[in-house]
């Protein structure tokens, strides 16, 4: 399933049980979307997978909504490239792709 | 006649604490807002603080409070960012925001909840830029509503992998305190949730950790610690490692899932200003329903 197949606004509760892994080089892409149109003072960190990927968790999703602050990012970005490659699993399943974090 | 309307209505800055009202403006300005009712509160706090005459010990302080919106301006706007309101000024004008979003605070009865994955706040302040001697005059605080897992809380981690003299941490993880050093001190044992956590260095050979005013044993290990260049961040720890770490490269780990009602950053507390802070912290956090 990826965020194509979503139907979006999602709420917050949705958002935290489910996770959003997409490619390094999307998330280079939106990287500039949001120094571009983004606020500094309000980043995603997205995890590094075991399996290469990058992770987030889907409740970012309710940020891009109006006055979010990855709202100007997200209306920036071609959805129709963007929703596509974003690949969307339960949290469960994400959980297990995660590498130990190191203290 | 009927009373002027402008008359009962009362005043939006009436009665506050310079420092509350000065707060609030702040928030309206990057785009927040805060209810007369916390305002109120963070008025009240900031007088029992002044009372108590312990001030100018705080470096910086967010009473995470303020009404939600959708890019936490008001959670993220500093109460207090140096010893006094027109002095010196630490770190940067909000908390810089790393992955929250607006359904992981409420205000009353919450707090900002981590996720122990990737969500955290940057303050922007470095031990190296505060007053001279931080190494061995420093408070850390923060007060945690729930246990979440046993990560950091608040951090600046400086750890060289190889030589363990070259270890400068300065760090609340759940129940210990590190101050100048990786050797900690514990606080009391058994404390149940919410419950204020303090670290106190008051010199290379005192370090206590307080529990909601109770401290645990002194930790009397000399040390000698750095002020090392690495911010401090809230929710996990700056970390950088290395032999000898990379000076500037730091990366946030050890996230906790900890849900959580402030933090300090400052000097060090005597006993009876640890407890004096300690029942204003108490008195503000009940003001929010959040001592439960």
């Amino acid at each position: 399933m990826t965020l194509a197949d979503i139907a979006l606004p999602i709420t917050y509760e949705w958002g935290v049980q489910n996770a959003l892994l997409f490619s390094p080089a999307l998330a280079q892409r939106l990287a500039e979307l949001h120094s571009q149109y983004g606020r500094p003072d309000c980043i995603a960190m997205p995890v590094p997978l075991t399996d290469g990927r990058l992770m987030l968790t889907a409740d970012i999703l309710t940020a891009t909504e109006p006055g979010g602050w990855l709202h100007e990012m997200w209306i920036h970005a071609d959805m129709e490239v963007l929703l596509p490659r974003v690949e969307v699993i339960p949290w469960a399943e994400a959980l297990a792709l995660l590498p130990a974090e190191s203290p | 006649m009927p009373m002027n309307g402008r008359l009962l209505r009362p005043r939006a800055s009436g009665g506050f604490h310079p420092e509350a009202q000065d707060w609030r403006n702040r928030v309206v300005a990057n785009g927040g807002t805060a209810s007369t009712t916390t305002v109120k509160a963070v008025s009240d706090f900031c007088r029992r603080i002044d009372a108590a005459g312990i001030r100018s010990i705080f470096y910086r302080l967010n009473l995470f409070c303020g009404n939600s919106d959708a890019s936490l301006n008001a959670v993220r706007t500093p109460l207090y960012r140096g010893p006094s309101l027109g002095g010196t000024q630490y770190g940067g004008t909000t908390d810089t925001n790393v992955s929250f979003v607006q359904g992981d605070y409420s205000e009353i009865g919450g707090g900002l909840t981590g996720n122990g994955i990737n969500k955290s706040l940057q303050t922007g302040v470095r031990p190296d830029q505060l007053p001279v001697g931080f190494e061995a005059n420093a408070h850390l605080a923060v007060y945690q509503r729930t246990a979440g897992n046993s990560q950091a809380l608040i951090s600046s981690y400086y750890y060289n992998t190889v030589t363990t003299t070259d270890r400068h941490n300065y760090e609340l993880a759940q129940a210990n305190g590190t101050l100048g050093r990786e050797i900690g001190a514990a606080g009391p044992t058994g404390v149940a949730h919410p419950r204020f956590l303090l670290t106190t260095r008051s010199s290379s050979t005192s370090l206590f950790t307080y529990i909601n005013g109770t401290a645990g044993a002194e930790q009397m290990a000399a040390v000698a610690g750095v002020a090392t260049g690495i911010p401090f961040i809230v929710f996990a720890r700056n970390l950088v490692t290395g032999n000898p770490p990379a000076a500037g490269l730091y990366v946030p780990t050890f996230h906790t899932s900890s849900s959580l009602g402030g933090y300090s950053i400052g000097a060090s507390m005597s006993p009876s200003q640890a407890a004096a802070y300690t029942a204003a912290m108490q008195a503000f956090q009940t003001a929010l329903s959040r001592n439960v």
